[in-house]
C-alpha cells in the first residue's frame, strides 16, 4: 500500500459553487519526491493542506485522502501532527517564538517529549542543517533565507514521515532557494523522506523529481515521471524548466529524443545540435570560404549573426525609444549617492549613480541586503543621502518635500502590497484613490474610469473580493492600479514579482511595458533576473554599494557566467546565445534555417546594430556577406 | 582599580548558574536592605552591588548609574524632612513645620537602600538575560513562556510593519497636513496595519497548529542545565540568605531614628549578621569563572533597542564579518 493515497477527492469551499479540486486520484509512495506544478489558483495549496489534518480547510469534500490506510481526518491528533510536516509559504509568518532554540524546540514541546530526548533531537538537526552556532540568535534577527530553513528545521525535528513544502522559497532570492532546494535534495536522498513540493521555479527542480503533478483549476492536467510529462511540453509552457521549453521549440525538426529537464542536460543537448550539423557539414571541411566551427567556441562573442525578421523588429523598436529617450531630459538623474543608516556602521550605498528616461524600464538586481530597497527608498525621497545630488522631475532633492508625488509624480510600490490595502472590497479600493465626485457626471466619469482599470488588469471578476482574498498576483495588480490611478510618471517597484508565478509575472510584464509605451518610466528593483531579462530595456547591478552602468539585458546578462539566466547559462558558449527561452529557440531555428538554405555555415562577423538591417537583407536574398 | 579592571576583563556574568539560583541569591540580597535601615548593612550593600556592577559593566556605566539616581535620593532626603516632624534636633522652621535632623537623617538611609537596591537590579537586568527571566515566569504559568516569547518575536515585526505601511502612504503623498488629516491619516494606517497583522496572525496560528499546538500534556523546553557550581551556588544561598535575612530582621532595633538617632553598640548578634551578608553580596564575584569575556547575552527588551540599530538581518551579518574582533552578536 502506498503512504499517501487520494482518492477521486473533490473539493468545495463553503459558499463557492465551484469546487476547488476535482475528481483528484493521486498515490505516493515512500521516499517519492513529488513536484506540484500549476498556476497559482489550481488548487495545490487546498490540495497539500488536505493532507495534514490541522490545517485541512472547512468545506464540502467527497471521496478520500488516506495515510497509511486511516483517513487523514480520523488520524490521532499526536501522530498527524508529528507524522505529516508543512512548511509554510512565508518564512517569517510560520515563525513562532523569539528565539531559535525555541523553535526548534516547539514542536517537540507540544509533543510531550522530556527534556533529554529535546536535547538529543535538536542536536542532531542543528549539527545536519549546520546551523548550531544560531541557537542564542533571534529568529528576527534572521535573513529569509535562513528563516525557512530553520522552519524546514523545525518541522524535520519532529522526524517525520511525510514533508509537505507550500511554496517554500516564493518569498526568497534565488540563492537562498538554491539553498533550500539543496537541503531538500540531501534530506531526500539520505534520509528517504517523502517530499510533497509545490513550486513554480522549476528549473532545478524537475531533475531532482521522481513524480510531478500537474495541476490547473483544480483538475490533474498529468501526472507521472517528469521525463514523460515533458515530452508535453510546448514552448510557451511556463510550468516546465527552461531546457524543456527549448527543447519544445525545435522539436519538430527533429531532434533529439529525449527531453532535457535540467540546465545541465540542456546543455548537453544543444551540444547535440552543434554535432549534428557539424556532421552534416562534414564534406565541406575543405572549402576555405567556410570557417571552421570550433567545439566550444568562446563566450565573448558578439549577438548572434542571424536575427528573424519579428526579432529585428523588437529591436529596432528599442532603439527608437532609447534613441528617443536620449533626448528627452531624464526623469530621475542621481549621482554619487551615499548612504547608511543612522546607527550602523556600514555603508549601504557609496556612490551609486543612474539615470532613468521616460518610457524606459530599467531594472537593478542584485543580492540579498545589497541595498536594493534602500536605494528605492532614497529615490522616493523617504530617505535622504549623506552624499550626493539627487534630480527628480528636473529638481533638486534636498529634502523629503521636494519629491513631486502622486499625480504626475512618483509612486513607490512596497514589496508587501498589503501595506496600501485600506478598503474592503477591490473597487472600493480603487474609488478612494480618486477625489470625491464634485457632480454626477465626474462620478460617471470616475467609475468609468475604474471599471476601464479593472478590466485591464483582469480583476473585473474580482471586484466585489475582499483584498486580502486575492492571491499574490491578482493583490499585486491591485496595488499597481491603486497607484496608476494616482496618473504618475515614474513608478518605483519593489520586488514586483515576489511571490508570483509564471503567468503572473508575464501579465505583469506586459503590463509594465504597456505602461512604459505610454510614456511613464519605471524603475524596478528585483532579484528576478528572467524577469530583467524578459522585460527590462536596461540593467544595471547593485554591488558593494555601487550601481554598475546600465547596459542592455541582452549585454549585461551574457556577459556573466554566474548571474544570469538559466536559458542563458545553458546556452553560453553554444552558437545559440540567447537569455530568454524565445531567444535560444530563434536563434536555433535561424541557424537551422540558415543552413538548410544554403547548405553551410554563415560567416560570423560582429554585427554592428546599425548594419543590421543590411546584413538581415543579405541573409534572405542568400548571399555570403 | 587596575586589577579590577583586570579581572573585570576576565570575570563573565556568571552565565552558566541556573536561574533558579540566581533567583533565590536575588531575592534574598534585596530583601534585607529593606527590612533594616542599619547603616553598616546598608553601606556593605551599596558597596558590594558598586563592585558587581563595576565588574559587570564599565567606568562610565557605573558613573552614570550613580549620578542618574542622585538626584532622586536628595529629593527622597527633602520629602522625608519636610514630611516627618519626629526627631529632636531641629535645624529650623519652614511654615510653623519642623526640620529635624532625624527626619533627614532617615531620608538619607532610606535613599540608600532604594539606592543599594538599584544597583542590584541594574546587576540583575545583565545576569539573568531574557529567557532566564522567562523560564523564571513560566515556573509559576507554563503557557506564559511561550506567550512571551512570542509577544518578543512580534512586536519588532509589528514595528517595521507600521514604518512600511507609513513610508507607502508617504510614497504616495497621502501626508497629513492639518492636524485632522494627520489623525486622519494616522488612523487609516494603524488600521491597515491591524487587518495586516490579524491576517498574518491566523498563517502563524496555523503553522503552531501544524506542529501540534493544540496537543495535551505539553512540556518545556530550556538550555539550563545544573551543574556543580549551580548547586553551590543554590545550597550557600539557601544557606546565607535565610540568616542574613533573619539577622537584619533582628537588627532593627539596633538602630533608632527617632526622637534622637541612636545606634546600639556591635553585638556579636550584628557582627554575625553583617558577616553573613557579606558573604552572601561576595557570592557571585567569587563564583565568576575565569574565561574571556565573551558575547554576552541580550537583556528582556534588547530586540526593540537593536531594530532601531539594524535595518536588515544581512547586515547584522555583515556587521559581523566587518567587526571579526568583536565576535558574536550584542
Amino acid at each position: 500500500m502506498s503512504l499517501l493515497e487520494i482518492k477521486n477527492l473533490t473539493f468545495t469551499y463553503p459558499d463557492r459553487d465551484q469546487p476547488a479540486l476535482r475528481n483528484i486520484d493521486l498515490s505516493f509512495d515512500t521516499g517519492e519526491f513529488v513536484l506540484l506544478t500549476g498556476p497559482s489558483g489550481c488548487g495545490k495549496t487546498t490540495l497539500l493542506r488536505q493532507m495534514k489534518k490541522a490545517l485541512i480547510p472547512y468545506g464540502r469534500s467527497e471521496g478520500s485522502v488516506t495515510f497509511h490506510g486511516v483517513p487523514i481526518s480520523r488520524l490521532r491528533d499526536r501522530e498527524a501532527a508529528g507524522q505529516i510536516g508543512y512548511v509554510f509559504q512565508d518564512p517569517e509568518n510560520q515563525l513562532v517564538t523569539d528565539r531559535v532554540w525555541h523553535e526548534l524546540a516547539f514542536g517537540l514541546e507540544n509533543l510531550g517529549f522530556p527534556k533529554d530526548a529535546m536535547d538529543r533531537r535538536i542536536a542532531e538537526v542543528s549539527n545536519y542543517f549546520g546551523i548550531a552556532s544560531w541557537m542564542e540568535r533571534e529568529t528576527s534577527d534572521l535573513s529569509g533565507g535562513e528563516k525557512q530553513i530553520l522552519n524546514l528545521a523545525s518541522v524535520l525535528a519532529m522526524e517525520p514521515k511525510v514533508l509537505l513544502l507550500d511554496e517554500p522559497t516564493s518569498q526568497l532570492d534565488p540563492i537562498a532557494s538554491a539553498r533550500l532546494y539543496d537541503m531538500l535534495h540531501h534530506i531526500h536522498a539520505e534520509l528517504g523522506l517523502t517530499i510533497l513540493l509545490s513550486e513554480h521555479r522549476i528549473e532545478s527542480l524537475y531533475a531532482m523529481a521522481d513524480q510531478v503533478v500537474r495541476m490547473e483549476d483544480g483538475r490533474i492536467l498529468a501526472q507521472g515521471r517528469p521525463e514523460e510529462l515533458a515530452r508535453s511540453c510546448r514552448e510557451d509552457s511556463l510550468d516546465f524548466p527552461s531546457a524543456t521549453r527549448i527543447w519544445a521549440g525545435i522539436k519538430n525538426t527533429g531532434s533529439s529524443t529525449m527531453p532535457p529537464l535540467s540546465t545541465r542536460q540542456g546543455r548537453a543537448f544543444l551540444r547535440t545540435l552543434t554535432s549534428e550539423e557539424r556532421q552534416t557539414a562534414g564534406s565541406d571541411n575543405n572549402d576555405p570560404n567556410v570557417p571552421n566551427v570550433p567545439d566550444v567556441p568562446s563566450r565573448a562573442m558578439g549577438p548572434a549573426e542571424s536575427f528573424p525578421a519579428e526579432r529585428k523588429q523588437a529591436v529596432e523598436k528599442q532603439h527608437l525609444t532609447s534613441n528617443r529617450a536620449k533626448q528627452d531630459r531624464p526623469v530621475l538623474q542621481a549621482r554619487g549617492l551615499y548612504f547608511s543608516y543612522p546607527k550602523s556602521p556600514i555603508e549601504l550605498l557609496r556612490g551609486s549613480s543612474l539615470s532613468l528616461s521616460s518610457g524606459q524600464i530599467y531594472a537593478i538586481v542584485g543580492g540579498n541586503g545589497s541595498g536594493k530597497t534602500t536605494l528605492l527608498r532614497l529615490l522616493s525621497g523617504l530617505l535622504l543621502p549623506s552624499q550626493g545630488k539627487y534630480f527628480c522631475f528636473d529638481k533638486r532633492i534636498r529634502s523629503i518635500r521636494d519629491i513631486k508625488r502622486g499625480s504626475k509624480g512618483l509612486v513607490l510600490l512596497p514589496q508587501d502590497p498589503k501595506a496600501l490595502f485600506h478598503g474592503i472590497t477591490v473597487e472600493e479600493e480603487f474609488r478612494e484613490m480618486l477625489p470625491v465626485p464634485g457632480s454626477e457626471e465626474e462620478a460617471d466619469r470616475y467609475q468609468k474610469k475604474i471599471y476601464a482599470l479593472l478590466s485591464s488588469l483582469g480583476l473585473f471578476e474580482l471586484s466585489e473580493v475582499h483584498p486580502y482574498d486575492l492571491s499574490g498576483g491578482e493583490a499585486e495588480r491591485l496595488a499597481l492600479g491603486k497607484l496608476l490611478l494616482l496618473d504618475p510618471r515614474l513608478l518605483l517597484l519593489d520586488e514586483p514579482t515576489k511571490g508570483l508565478d509564471p503567468w503572473n509575472k508575464e501579465m505583469l510584464g506586459r503590463l509594465l511595458r504597456d505602461q512604459a509605451s505610454k510614456g511613464k518610466s519605471i524603475l524596478l528593483v528585483t532579484h528576478d533576473l528572467s524577469f530583467a531579462a524578459q522585460y527590462a530595456d536596461c540593467v544595471s547591478l547593485l554591488f558593494d554599494g555601487r550601481l554598475t552602468p546600465s547596459e542592455k539585458p541582452r549585454d549585461f546578462f551574457l556577459r556573466n557566467p554566474f548571474y544570469t539566466t538559466a536559458p542563458a547559462r545553458m546556452s553560453a558558449g553554444s552558437p545559440f546565445q540567447g537569455i530568454t527561452v524565445e531567444e535560444v529557440v530563434e536563434n536555433i531555428k535561424a541557424r537551422q534555417k540558415g543552413w538548410n538554405e544554403k547548405g553551410h555555415w554563415t560567416s560570423r562577423d560582429d554585427v554592428d546594430d546599425e548594419n543590421l538591417m543590411a546584413r538581415q537583407n543579405l541573409l534572405r536574398k542568400g548571399g555570403n556577406p | 582599580m587596575s586589577t579590577l579592571e583586570n579581572s573585570a576583563k576576565t570575570i563573565t556574568s556568571n552565565r552558566d548558574i541556573h536561574p533558579l539560583s540566581l533567583f533565590f541569591f536575588y531575592l534574598f540580597v534585596i530583601l534585607c536592605p529593606m527590612f533594616s535601615l542599619h547603616p553598616l548593612l546598608l553601606s556593605l550593600s551599596f558597596v558590594m552591588g558598586t563592585i558587581y556592577v563595576r565588574v559587570l559593566f564599565d567606568r562610565r556605566t557605573l558613573m552614570k548609574s550613580l549620578l542618574s539616581f542622585l538626584p532622586f535620593a536628595l529629593l527622597l532626603v527633602l520629602i522625608n524632612g519636610l514630611t516627618s516632624h519626629y526627631g529632636e534636633s531641629i535645624l529650623f522652621f519652614i511654615n510653623g513645620n519642623r526640620i529635624t535632623l532625624e527626619a533627614l537623617l532617615r531620608g538619607f538611609f532610606m535613599a540608600l537602600a532604594l539606592w543599594a537596591v538599584l544597583l542590584w537590579c541594574l546587576t540583575f537586568q545583565k545576569v539573568l538575560s531574557r529567557d532566564k527571566l522567562i523560564w523564571l515566569f513560566s515556573a509559576w504559568a507554563p503557557r506564559l513562556g511561550l506567550t512571551i516569547s512570542m509577544v518578543l518575536h512580534y512586536l519588532p515585526n509589528l514595528r517595521s510593519r507600521f514604518q512600511e505601511v507609513h513610508d507607502a502612504e508617504l510614497a504616495m503623498g497621502h501626508e497629513g497636513h492639518s492636524r485632522m488629516q494627520k489623525i486622519r491619516q494616522s488612523s487609516i494606517e494603524f488600521s491597515t496595519v491591524l487587518s495586516w497583522s490579524l491576517e498574518i496572525a491566523i498563517e502563524t496560528g496555523d503553522s503552531m497548529d501544524a506542529r501540534g499546538y493544540a496537543l495535551h500534556h505539553k512540556t518545556s523546553y530550556n538550555r539550563f542545565h545544573w551543574n556543580s557550581r549551580s548547586l553551590c551556588f543554590l545550597i550557600l544561598t539557601l544557606i546565607l540568605g535565610p540568616l542574613s535575612l533573619a539577622g537584619t530582621i533582628r537588627l532593627r532595633s539596633a538602630i533608632r531614628f527617632y526622637p534622637t538617632f541612636a545606634l546600639s553598640k556591635a553585638g556579636p548578634g550584628m557582627v554575625f549578621t553583617v558577616l553573613v551578608y557579606f558573604c552572601l553580596t561576595a557570592l557571585p564575584l567569587l563564583s565568576s569563572s575565569r574565561q574571556e569575556k565573551g558575547p554576552v547575552e541580550p537583556g528582556l527588551l534588547s530586540n526593540l533597542t537593536q531594530a532601531e540599530s539594524q535595518s536588515t538581518p544581512s547586515q547584522l551579518s555583515d556587521q559581523i564579518r566587518r567587526k571579526p574582533q568583536k565576535g558574536g552578536h550584542q
